[in-house]
């Protein structure tokens, strides 16, 4: 596969090209064509788009409440429809098309990125960046504690409601936010302070400096690559501020 | 007496972690619930981060303050639970700083002084996220800094009661 050969720090790159378009961009056929070229890089450097069916039902929700906040606030444009104090005028669909666009190049470019590598390709990334190894390697702790957190979280659910807790409706929901919050933020604290000492009983943070068992290269085309994308940045803002001076 | 700014520790950077997935899982809880009931205002969601953000800066400090709000941030833009996401990193990172500067002078011990660091918390935090409502939402800079207000009107009040409840409730357990 083409995309594991890649170097994180080029993936960086591309990251950051894509935040930058969708920052930048406002018209929708320019937001619309940066994403078919986010698709498309996926496309030919992993060779499937499987993995990213989850992504248009989390991009409708997204959507979905983008639409709402446009519905009741937008005030652009002509005046199609009012009930009441709710007024929908004719500006409010492009607007939620532009800010869908812009929202599902985030959230792609980002799934893109951080499911790109493995936790200790962005921990050596960062020790190449110079960063501390004590908080580089917090990387792979995160990626170990997230699914282990989640499940934890979701016992101390089940646990309340056989206590006889109610989680039938919002409002049931709402009122188990703390019985089931508290248990939880504890034992974290307390499974936190366990950690840090079994850390630093096996010597983590003894030295200044450490080995890891791998190493990242550069190679030519990663420079390369870096390089073009940098460029593109550069030639995009020196084309938006010229006409500035 | 001003307290210390930082804290390095290995119990303050693993905690920052495991807290700020704690914070992560309970932001996206609290955020469906908004979506449901308050699309536009985030109330739950907002007092949630405010209380998290407090919490965090005044258990371990700095850098874990800003650590477990990036975890949050950027968790938050791989699964696409908020169109603002992305200033979610400004915020959390702003925020917690701002808390830090502010909470390092008083003493924590009264309802006043977790009131104080809140509002400069929630300001700044909701700052960040009125240009993502600007930017990514297009919404009226008006109307944005109107729904922005309200959400932290609503955390410092409700954020700073918790905090002073959990973070007493935590030192009194010898957790730290």
């Amino acid at each position: 596969m083409a995309l594991a050969k890649l170097d994180p720090r080029t993936k960086l790159a591309w990251y950051i090209l894509m935040l930058y378009f969708a920052l930048s961009l406002q018209s929708a056929a320019r937001l619309g064509f940066v994403l078919v070229v986010c698709l498309l890089a996926s496309l030919i450097l992993t060779g499937s788009l499987k993995l990213h069916k989850v992504m248009v039902v989390i991009v409708l929700l997204l959507g979905l409440q983008i639409l709402v906040v446009q519905l009741i606030f937008c005030r652009q444009g002509v005046l199609l429809w009012q009930w009441g104090i709710l007024k929908i005028y004719s500006e409010a669909l492009p607007l939620t098309i532009t800010g869908i666009l812009k929202s599902t190049i985030i959230f792609y470019a980002s799934m893109q990125f951080f499911t790109s590598a493995s936790a200790q390709e962005f921990t050596l990334m960062l020790i190449k960046f110079k960063i501390p190894y004590r908080f580089a390697m917090l990387v792979g702790l995160a990626v170990r504690f997230l699914p282990l957190l989640k499940t934890e979280y979701v016992s101390i659910i089940d646990s309340q409601r056989t206590r006889g807790l109610k989680m039938e409706n919002v409002w049931d929901e709402i009122k188990a936010i703390l019985p089931t919050f508290l248990p939880f933020l504890y034992r974290a604290v307390r499974r936190s302070t366990e950690i840090a000492l079994a850390m630093e009983l096996k010597g983590y943070g003894r030295s200044a400096s450490r080995t890891f068992s791998s190493d990242l290269e550069i190679k030519g085309y990663d420079v390369a690559l870096i390089t073009m994308m940098l460029l593109v940045i550069c030639f995009s803002l020196v084309y938006r501020l010229l006409p500035l001076l | 007496m001003k307290e210390k700014l930082f804290r390095t520790d290995t119990k303050a950077l693993v905690g920052s972690v495991i807290i700020g997935i704690v914070f992560l899982i309970m932001s996206q809880v609290t955020g469906r619930i908004d979506d449901l009931l308050d699309p536009t205002l985030l109330l739950l969601n907002g007092t949630c981060w405010a209380f998290f953000t407090g919490l965090i800066a005044l258990m371990y400090k700095q850098p874990a303050g800003i650590i477990a709000g990036l975890v949050e941030a950027i968790v938050a833009m791989a699964t696409a639970y908020s169109p603002l996401a992305f200033f979610f990193l400004f915020a959390n990172t702003i925020g917690s700083l701002t808390y830090s500067l502010i909470a390092r002078n008083f003493s924590m011990q009264k309802l006043s002084h977790h009131i104080i660091a809140q509002i400069g918390c929630n300001v700044t935090g909701n700052l960040c996220v009125t240009l993502g409502l600007i930017y990514i939402v297009h919404l009226d800079w008006k109307i944005a800094l109107i729904t922005s207000a309200l959400t932290a009107v609503v955390g410092i009040v409700v954020a700073s009661i918790l905090d002073k409840a959990v973070y007493g409730a935590l030192q009194k357990s010898a957790l730290l």
